[in-house]
């Protein structure tokens, strides 16, 4: 069949070619609609997309190859004796400088990350984000840790501020991480000062919604919200964001209750899976760093959000003290030794050593404190 | 010139195929690495909607339908969406955008772009429907605000300058413009 065959309104074999093209699409449909995660088309569909997702990732490789590649052709082009050659010069320190900027924004990214990794307790590698969904309806990204990294579907993936969303499909390099806000994620959370249970859940106009809600336990604007762990589709106690609104109760109905992210995707470049987080320092620790989104918690919260935001501001200073020397010193070399090792575990180690040194001078004991137990005691 | 012997018969493939092929895998690629990173709000661009819509309006007579149901199925497989749906979608409505636009007869700027309005907006409805009953969730209405119209309106934009591409360079065999044609 040639592939633009030419056709007509009157040619019957045509038409019935069309008839049957439509006809398999539909098969196609409801074989895949019908079908698990374990059948035939999504296997096929998975393969694809481990494929595309990996050529996304060396496009990527060789967008920085080709710049690194003109970089050095013009060093090796440059005259200092001329005023072309001073041109050139100029050319290449402000090469340099872009580059720095971009290792130096790259740096915060990181120790934001780091900071979250160590505030929750997650445990788990760290990640670049190397493909965004090719489809309108489909809210994920793709990150360039798979399978052979020991990811697998359904970890929790968190950005540098709070959960982002699942992974939903892992291939052997590349995973595919099904973001908060698509329609069609859900996940199991409760409210931090109530312990109520409820699902948060994406949608089309691209906020959160909590629902599935105990109606005598209605939240108020402000509180901090939580994965719950329940049905172990999400890790427990990682902090998802702050009820941002909370509809008309008048009514009798279930009000809406809007939920304001705390980590976006939209800009996201790194990513944490979280392997595992910690129980013990989940709660205490997510306390201290959500009371900045928090700011209108309930009076009986209060006295522990000031505390909370007091041990946040010296741990934030204790990071400032560690890590600004070496920022300052060398942005560029910070980043590359950084995350040039965050793929693997010695990233973690060498940061928290760092972090470690922080702690041993008493200046980051603030970070686990307001534990859990505290939190139980206060309620 | 090449001739091809198949089981379905003999054809030729000519310099306008390559072409032709050549632009579907450059939509192909446009569609996987550049269309995530340009999407505006919830509008995420589809180069290969665009493509075979104009390309339907562009050569109507010599229209195939083998072409959109492949590259539906290619964006299917890639796109992470249920299979089957924009295949269908897009083989449906750019054949009958072709086939609208053969028959009125009109081949004025205006008549073009009209007919690949409505079969864009068409193929979009088409797959959000697909996904719906496919299990996304959100209603109809949230669909048509927040993906529909949104997609709709960057797709269109993309299918008129796919449309002015394909009609200089793809222009089928044996076709001669008149000055009565470049007037109306």
């Amino acid at each position: 069949m040639p592939f633009n065959a030419q056709q007509s309104a009157s040619s019957f074999p045509h038409a019935v070619v069309l008839a049957v093209l439509l006809i398999v699409s539909l098969v196609l449909f409801v074989v895949y609609g019908q079908e698990g995660e374990d059948g035939a088309l999504h296997k096929a569909q998975s393969g694809v997309m481990g494929v595309t997702g990996q050529v996304a990732g060396a496009s990527a490789g060789l967008g920085a190859a080709t710049s690194g590649a003109s970089s050095s052709l013009e060093d090796a082009t440059a005259n200092p004796t001329t005023l072309s050659g001073l041109r050139d010069q100029n050319d290449e320190l402000r090469s340099l400088l872009a580059e720095a900027e971009e290792y130096r924004q790259e740096n915060e990214r990181l120790r934001g990350l780091l900071d979250m990794k160590q505030v929750s307790g997650a445990t788990g590698p760290v990640a670049r984000v190397i493909g965004r969904s090719t489809n309108a309806w489909d809210q994920s990204i793709t990150i360039d840790i798979g399978s052979a990294e020991g990811v697998t579907s359904g970890m929790t993936v968190m950005g540098s501020s709070g959960v982002i969303g699942q992974v939903s499909r892992a291939f052997e390099k590349t995973a595919t991480v099904r973001l908060l806000t698509d329609p069609n994620s859900g996940a199991a959370v409760m409210v931090q000062s109530s312990r109520a249970n409820g699902i948060v859940r994406g949608s089309l106009n691209g906020l959160l919604y909590l629902e599935d809600f105990d109606e005598d336990q209605l939240p108020v604007e402000g509180d901090v919200i939580l994965t719950s762990g329940l049905g172990g589709s999400y890790e427990r106690g990682l902090i998802v964001g702050a009820v941002a609104s909370v509809g008309d109760t008048s009514a009798g109905a279930m009000p809406t209750i809007v939920v304001n992210p705390n980590a976006s995707a939209v800009m996201l470049e790194e990513v944490i899976v979280v392997f595992k987080a910690s129980q013990s320092t989940q709660a205490g620790s997510t306390n201290s760093s959500s009371n900045s989104s928090a700011s209108s918690a309930r009076t009986s919260e209060q006295s522990q959000a000031s505390s909370g935001d007091a041990e946040s501001a010296s741990d934030e200073e204790a990071l400032d003290e560690e890590y600004g020397e070496v920022s300052d010193e060398d942005a560029e070399a910070v980043s590359d030794e950084a995350y040039g090792d965050s793929q693997d575990a010695d990233y973690d180690e060498s940061y928290d050593e760092g972090y470690d040194a922080g702690q041993d001078d008493g200046t980051d004991e603030g970070v686990d404190d307001g534990s859990y137990e505290e939190v139980q005691e206060a309620e | 010139m090449c001739r091809v012997n198949g089981g379905c018969g003999s054809f030729v493939i000519t310099r306008e195929h390559i072409i032709l092929i050549v632009a579907a895998l450059v939509a192909v690629l446009l569609q996987l690495f550049l269309a995530p990173h340009i999407g505006l709000g919830f509008a995420v661009p589809n180069f290969i909607l665009a493509f075979c819509m104009a390309l339907a309006v562009a050569r109507p007579s010599t229209y195939g339908y083998f072409l959109s149901f492949v590259l539906g199925l290619l964006f299917d497989f890639v796109g992470g969406g249920p299979l089957g749906a924009m295949a269908f979608s897009l083989t449906a409505f750019s054949t009958l955008a072709s086939r609208a636009f053969a028959r009125v007869d009109n081949d004025s700027l205006f008549m073009a772009f009209a007919v690949m309005a409505v079969g864009v907006l068409l193929a979009n409805i088409s797959y959000g429907i697909f996904m719906l009953v496919g299990g996304y969730s959100g209603s109809f209405v949230d669909a048509i605000a927040y993906r529909i119209l949104p997609c709709f309106v960057y797709d269109f934009v993309l299918s008129i300058i796919a449309y002015m591409v394909v009609a200089r360079f793809a222009k089928p065999a044996g076709v001669v413009r008149t000055e009565l044609t470049q007037l109306r």
